[in-house]
């Protein structure tokens, strides 16, 4: 049985692991389209591959953490503090944009795994994803940041 | 050009490879710390220009990390990462901090700050450039989102366009019209690929409104030929300086 005492740290976590997605993806997506304008060289080509698996690879871990701490703060909500009503909307939401990146991800690495790094129309989409994954998790942040707030309301969260 | 330095203080190595890969990218000379402890010691023998620090940290924690560089350095700038900041909210209230981002940040909103710190202009809602020239304000139409994206990041750039433009963007022509409406804009640029590009400049002519924005169709991805004449048109109405 999870202990709300663990609900800052989740908090903490969820928000950390959103950041790493968004940082990552955009700072990812900024070196694609710079280099969309440039000319490909084969060595360029070949670092730009293994940096574009690499973070792809981290997106993912922080996704999956994110997805397991989204989880257990549902959890705890849901279960222990029975508020399936007041924060069920925001956790819909949040479950529903992290499908959206997920489904992403498969894309973004099927993408990758077609183009090699080459392509300009695969790298072009791959960019326009990392894109969306940045906005993606600035929208989650903000969902999760209203769930703190309806604790803080509901005066719960200082038990935690 | 004197190149800044930034002092990254971030416990997650993946986020701090991140950042300050992405910062040198755009010029600036970079320092990263994973520790509040390491930060303090860098800042012993390099003054950096500004800080950018996360405020959970193992060992010393942001605050107390910003509370030495401001007494020791108060020219040195800081902007805070907060993950959660209300563990820290009172000591916060307390002590000096230039600017506090939430986490997960922006990192268009970040380059911003950061450039209009370092820049020494006003960070929210600053309407005036470095050279005290109000912005010209510039509504954009491209649908294509990374095509938008890097107009976007080169007008707002201090170092492309020195921070003289306001930008909105608009993906399609309904944005378009609400965001004509509400911001005002000096100078329109529509990109020949948004839908019926041609009869949508006709229509605006239309308007009525009593000082007609400067429309411009953008026919090229080449950010730079568009800029140059965009910043032409914008110095010919007196909205820009440089």
């Amino acid at each position: 049985m999870e202990d709300i005492s663990n609900m800052r740290e989740l908090f903490h976590g969820i928000l950390n692991h959103f950041n790493a997605i968004s940082t990552i993806s955009f700072a990812l997506a900024d070196i694609l389209e710079k280099q969309s304008h440039s000319k490909f060289n084969a060595r360029n080509t070949a670092d730009l591959n293994l940096r574009i698996e690499n973070e792809i690879d981290a997106i993912e871990e922080a996704y999956l953490l994110s997805r397991g701490d989204i989880k257990k703060l549902s959890r705890i909500i849901y279960e222990e503090l029975d508020l399936e009503n007041e924060t069920s909307e925001n956790f819909t939401k949040i479950e529903a944009l992290l499908n959206v990146i997920g489904n992403k991800l498969k894309v973004s690495r099927e993408l990758f795994r077609v183009s090699g790094g080459k392509a300009a129309d695969s790298m072009l989409s791959l960019t326009k994803e990392l894109y969306s994954f940045e906005e993606s998790c600035i929208n989650l942040g903000k969902l999760v940041r209203k769930i703190k707030e309806g604790l803080i309301l509901l005066e719960l969260y200082k038990t935690s | 050009m004197n190149t800044k330095k930034i002092l990254l203080c971030d416990d997650d190595q993946k986020i701090a490879q991140t950042l300050t890969g992405f910062f040198m990218a755009k010029g600036y000379d970079m320092t990263t710390c994973l520790t509040g402890e390491d930060a303090l010691k860098k800042l012993e023998k390099e003054t950096p220009d500004l800080v950018i620090m996360d405020l959970k940290l193992p060992g010393i924690n942001g605050i107390e990390v910003t509370k030495k560089i401001k007494e020791s350095n108060p020219e040195t700038k800081v902007i805070i990462l907060s993950g959660f900041s209300d563990e820290y909210d009172k000591e916060l209230k307390k002590i000096q901090v230039d600017h506090v981002m939430e986490k997960p940040i922006g990192m268009r909103e970040l380059t911003r700050v950061i450039s209009d710190m370092l820049a020494g202009r006003t960070i929210s809602g600053a309407q005036e450039s470095a050279s005290g020239t109000p912005k010209a304000k510039l509504l954009i139409l491209e649908p294509l989102q990374t095509t938008a994206t890097g107009f976007k990041e080169y007008f707002s750039s201090y170092e492309t366009s020195g921070g003289e433009y306001e930008i909105k963007l608009a993906e399609n022509n309904d944005d378009f019209f609400n965001k004509f409406d509400s911001f005002d804009p000096d100078v329109l640029l529509i990109s020949v690929g948004a839908d019926n590009a041609g009869k949508l400049s006709s229509d605006l002519v239309k308007k009525d409104t009593d000082d007609i924005p400067q429309i411009m169709v953008s026919y090229g991805l080449d950010i730079k030929k568009v800029a140059k004449k965009v910043k032409e048109v914008c110095l010919e109405k007196g909205l820009v300086k440089n």
